[in-house]
């Protein structure tokens, strides 16, 4: 498949802090790409240079194999959901939707026609009268969807579209924007620094942090192969140690030597141990190496969240049963539970 | 707590409206009283349509206010769009200067503006009028718009603008789709402020106004010399019914509005709308009628006058020597002190240019300090002025006064003998008087049976009338009437004698129930108080409207005053100017002007004309014996003596 947005060393700085430190993406067609990040680490700056907005400082946005750095965004074949909507207060529904198509003076039937099957899409029939001002937050969202695919963009980009919203109707609107992602066979770019939103929706996800691209990948992908403690960490919370590899398989941390499967690492390096709260069994203390106290137990659901201390380090550990608080137990975990990682540079 | 906070607000809402409440109550009464209802007139507002001078300077007032706050909201909301894209420090120091309009005294936006003017009047030939005015109106008016738009940035959505572009719009075409329905009611609200701010500003008008072009405010201003007209009443009732009007309007509509979008969640039930529709179109129109309608009448000006007889000159040959030279003449008077068609009087300004071909621009000022700035800051160049006495023999000292042509004004030859060489203007040289009139004490016969003859300046000191004396409220005034009682001369420089008299006026603070000028009339027509000392021409009017009160000229002597005709030095048309002045001494035109003011007339032929009563009345016009033996003229005091005495006026009216 051929790549229609492509990020070519971008970098920006504002006053003299970098934003965007020369990242590099290739998005194809017809995906549905995810870029995820805390806040502040440039996913809207990225959103904005694809939309034309900002000019990068050095480096080449391309589009469809095309230089469009000096496009203005009205030129641009990309259409935007704003992190706030960005709606027209003065206008009603129909006439926000109907912006684009009246600045292309489309016919008045047309317009009628097209926004009507907009309208129908994001179920708001019957609404085009409607004040702005006097909808609920689900229903600006889907205006502002509207708004923007009304005009066929080959490109949608979407900035936290969901922030706003109760899980439930986030929970809606994830599979109703996926099934139009599908149906209308639109790249979609959505940014989202929730990782749950990121993982069940996307085709790609993009993990940034401090203006870098940390990694680049398949849901599952990062999910089961982070390529370092940050990723597992923002992934899914995890316990991350400081830890020495000794030699291929065999790794110290917490004053004590584990077998693990990872190799490569060369003798006696520092690297990061990552192990997965959910992969940690809770066993009687005598015949483990790591024992602690079981500090506090929240019910979750599903699980029980609970921190158990230990000399140097506070596990989190989810499982389906209970210990009881204040109780000493053992923690324990196979081989192929610890995930070795390189520290990250700096 | 409520109860209290309840009674605040009414209180203040009390403060706020009486005021407005008792002027629209005066506008109708039948005398010039501010203080006695007694009777309902309409006159007040026919004689405003038929006052040449406020319907001018209103609608000076009105270009001015309309060309500065449109220019204003244009450049202001530019402003605020700049500003409001700039970084967060640039932004917060560029609204600190531009505020510093808003928080700088008038008074320094004034002057530093005049002297900007003069700076490029001598370079540019830059004149002050309209074009100076209106600047300096957008100055003050610009940071009102900045400050009532940039809010609605700050609450505009966030990227609207961009949104707009994102579908498809250039920038241009986004600003005006998108952001400005967002931002318009804050460049309304900002253009209605500038409007009103200009509409109602004296300060920094009243130091970059010129000869051409005076605004309402300075007018009004100018008036107070005398008594204020209740056609002033009237005028602003009717502004305050057009300002009342628009808001209400304003408020209704947008209370729609916001009705109306929460209707929109129902059904919206196109008969109601269409009703409101209606109605809102008819207030609308209403208010557009009524402005017409006062448009129509104020550029109909004095429509339907009874025009009064043609005035008669003795040689109308003399006046058409300048008729095709298309010439136009600053005149700078008195408030009031010129009939101009009110009340069925001549207009003598139309009839000069009827006659002469030349025009009038007339404006006005207050007190002769106010006259001396304005001559002194070189802000405006006037051709004809009408300085009293003391100021005259100031400005021939300071060389501010061109000499006269006589040959020019033939009718100098009415002027009475015993007003020729005065001592401010020994020679004759500099001016020819246009009024004169003497001080003296009215009294209320309600409250004392004392007989005329008896009433001398000493009764200002009487402890049976204590609380019941008024007394002027300027330096050179009160000093006087101290040193007709001591016997000093009215002139005098010997810091002694200022001091015993200043002791004297020390003395009678604690009978006097308060220090006034103009609200003279009022008080002593409210029967406040039984003794006042006033100029006798005003007290003449004022016994008109009020039969218990009297007038008596004190035996002892009194001061005796001249306004005069004089050219200043700077004069574009000084041949004009003394036509202008010989028309003003035509005996016809001169008895106008006595009877317009009620002042006397220095103007045999004016003189001769009068009803014998009122040539033998002893109020206007005292026999000649008592004017040359007992009355003083003031003449101007040296600077120091001036700041001494104001100095010694300062600490009776402070000290214990
Ligand atoms: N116009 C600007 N001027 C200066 N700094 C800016 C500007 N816009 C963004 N930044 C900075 O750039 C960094 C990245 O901002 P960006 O909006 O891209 O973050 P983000 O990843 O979208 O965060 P969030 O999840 O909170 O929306 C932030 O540190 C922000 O403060
Ligand atoms: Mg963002």
């Amino acid at each position: 498949m051929e790549n229609i947005v492509s990020l070519n060393d971008v970098a920006v700085t504002f006053d003299g802090e970098t934003i965007l430190n020369k990242i590099n993406l290739d998005i194809r067609d017809k995906e549905f790409v995810t870029l995820l990040g805390p806040s502040g680490c440039g996913k809207t700056t990225t959103l904005r240079i694809i939309g034309g907005f900002l000019k990068p400082d050095s480096g080449d946005v391309m589009f469809e194999g095309k230089r469009i750095n000096d496009l203005p965004p009205y030129k641009r074949n990309v259409n935007t959901v704003f992190q706030k909507y960005a709606l027209f207060p003065h206008l009603n529904v129909f006439e926000n939707i109907a912006f684009g198509l009246r600045v292309k003076k489309l016919s008045e039937d047309e317009i009628k026609t097209r926004v009507g099957e907009m309208l129908k899409l994001v179920n708001l029939s019957g609404f085009e009268k409607r004040n702005i001002q006097n909808l609920s937050g689900g229903q600006q969202q889907r205006v502002a969807i509207a708004r923007a695919l009304v005009n066929r963009p080959k490109v949608l980009l979407l900035d936290e579209p969901l922030g706003a919203l109760d899980l439930k109707l986030r929970k809606e609107m994830q599979t109703e924007l996926k099934n139009m992602q599908q149906s209308l066979e639109i790249t979609f770019i959505y940014v989202t620094h929730d990782q749950e939103e990121a993982l069940t929706m996307s085709d790609t996800v993009v993990v940034m942090k401090d203006g870098n691209i940390l990694q680049v990948g398949a849901p599952v992908d990062i999910y089961n192969e982070p390529k370092n403690a940050f990723v597992a960490d923002f992934i899914g919370e995890s316990n991350i140690l400081d830890g020495i590899m000794l030699r291929d398989r065999l790794v110290q941390f917490c004053g004590h030597e584990f077998e693990c499967v990872d190799s490569g690492f060369g003798e006696n390096t520092f690297v990061d141990v990552v192990i997965r709260p959910e992969d940690i069994t809770l066993a009687p203390p005598e015949n483990q190496k790591i024992k602690g106290i079981v500090r506090s137990v929240t019910f979750k659901g599903v699980h029980y969240e609970m921190v158990v201390d230990t000399a140097d380090f506070s596990w989190l550990i989810h499982s389906t049963r209970a210990a009881q608080v204040d109780s000493e137990v053992g923690i324990s975990f196979g081989p192929d539970d610890i995930h070795i990682m390189h520290k990250m540079e700096g | 707590m409520k109860k209290l906070s309840k009674l605040y607000l009414s209180l203040v809402l009390l403060f706020l409206y009486i005021p407005i409440f008792v002027m629209i109550v005066f506008s109708f009464n039948t005398t010039k009283s501010r203080s006695v209802m007694s009777g309902f007139t309409l006159d007040w507002y026919v004689r405003l349509f038929h006052n040449e001078l406020i319907l001018k300077s209103l609608g000076n007032t009105i270009i001015i206010a309309v060309c500065a706050s449109v220019a204003a909201t244009v450049i202001g909301t530019l402003a605020a769009i700049g500003i409001s894209r700039m970084g967060k420090r640039t932004k917060a120091t560029v609204m600190q200067v531009t505020n510093i309009p808003i928080v700088n005294p008038e008074i320094v936006t004034g002057v530093s503006l005049m002297l900007l003017f003069v700076f490029f009047q001598a370079r540019m030939n830059l004149e002050f009028g309209y074009i100076t005015l209106i600047i300096a109106h957008i100055t003050f008016d610009v940071p009102y718009v900045v400050l009532n738009v940039m809010p609605k940035f700050r609450q505009m959505q966030p990227n609207i603008y961009e949104a707009a572009q994102d579908l498809g719009c250039g920038p241009v075409r986004s600003f005006f789709k998108v952001v400005m329905p967002e931002i318009m009611p804050g460049v309304l609200s900002g253009f209605l402020m500038s409007f009103t701010f200009s509409l109602d500003d004296f300060v920094v008008s009243y130091f970059t106004s010129g000869a051409t072009s005076q605004t309402l405010p300075i007018t009004i201003y100018s008036m107070t010399r005398r008594k204020v007209s209740p056609e002033i009443n009237a005028l602003s009732t009717i502004i305050f019914v057009i300002v009342l009007t628009v808001l209400i309007i304003k408020n209704v509509a947008e209370k729609r509005k916001t009705s109306r979008s929460r209707l929109a969640a129902l059904e919206e039930s196109g008969r109601r709308a269409s009703r409101r529709r209606i109605i809102k179109r008819v207030a609308v129109t209403a208010v557009v009628v009524c402005l017409v309608a006062g448009m129509t009448i104020l550029t109909l000006g004095g429509f339907e006058t009874e025009v009064p007889e043609e005035l008669a000159v003795e040689d109308p040959d003399y006046y058409t020597r300048l008729a095709d030279k298309d010439i136009t003449i600053n005149v700078y008077n008195w408030g009031e002190y010129l009939p101009l068609g009110e009340d069925d009087t001549l207009n003598l300004n139309e009839e000069f240019t009827n006659l002469t071909g030349i025009k009038v621009n007339y404006s006005t000022y207050a007190t002769n300090e106010e006259l001396y700035a304005k001559l002194r800051a070189g802000a405006a160049s006037y051709d004809v002025i009408i300085p009293s006495d003391y100021m005259i023999s100031r400005m021939i000292k300071e060389d501010m006064l061109l000499p006269l042509d006589m040959e020019n004004i033939p009718n100098y030859k009415y002027i009475m003998d015993k007003f020729k060489t005065p001592e401010y203007d020994p020679d004759s040289r500099y001016s020819v008087p246009y009024t004169w009139g003497t001080v003296g004490i009215v009294y209320n016969s309600d409250l004392t049976d004392m007989d005329e003859e008896d009433i001398d300046w000493d009764v200002l000191w009487n402890e049976e009338y204590a609380d019941e004396i008024l007394m002027f409220d300027n330096p050179r005034d009160s000093f006087a009437i101290a040193q007709l009682i001591l016997g000093q001369s009215l002139n005098t420089e010997d810091k002694r004698e200022l001091r015993a008299a200043a002791d004297l006026l020390k003395e009678q603070k604690k009978y006097v129930q308060a220090y006034v000028m103009d609200e003279i009339f009022d008080k002593m027509g409210a029967g406040e108080a039984a003794f006042a000392p006033y100029y006798a021409g005003d007290a003449v009017v004022m016994m008109e409207d009020h039969e218990n009160l009297g007038f008596v000229i004190p035996e002892s002597g009194t001061n005796l005053f001249v306004d005069a005709l004089c050219i200043p030095k700077g004069a574009k048309n000084k041949e004009a100017a003394e036509m202008y002045m010989n028309f003003l001494c035509e005996p016809e035109a001169a008895l106008e002007i006595a009877d317009f003011i009620g002042y006397s007339t220095p103007n045999s032929g004016a003189f001769e004309m009068l009803d014998e009563e009122v040539q033998n009345d002893e109020i206007s016009y005292p026999d000649d014996e008592f004017l040359n033996d007992k009355c003083e003229i003031f003449k101007n005091l040296s600077d120091d003596t001036n700041q001494y005495m104001q100095n010694l006026w300062t600490e009776i009216k402070t000290g214990g």
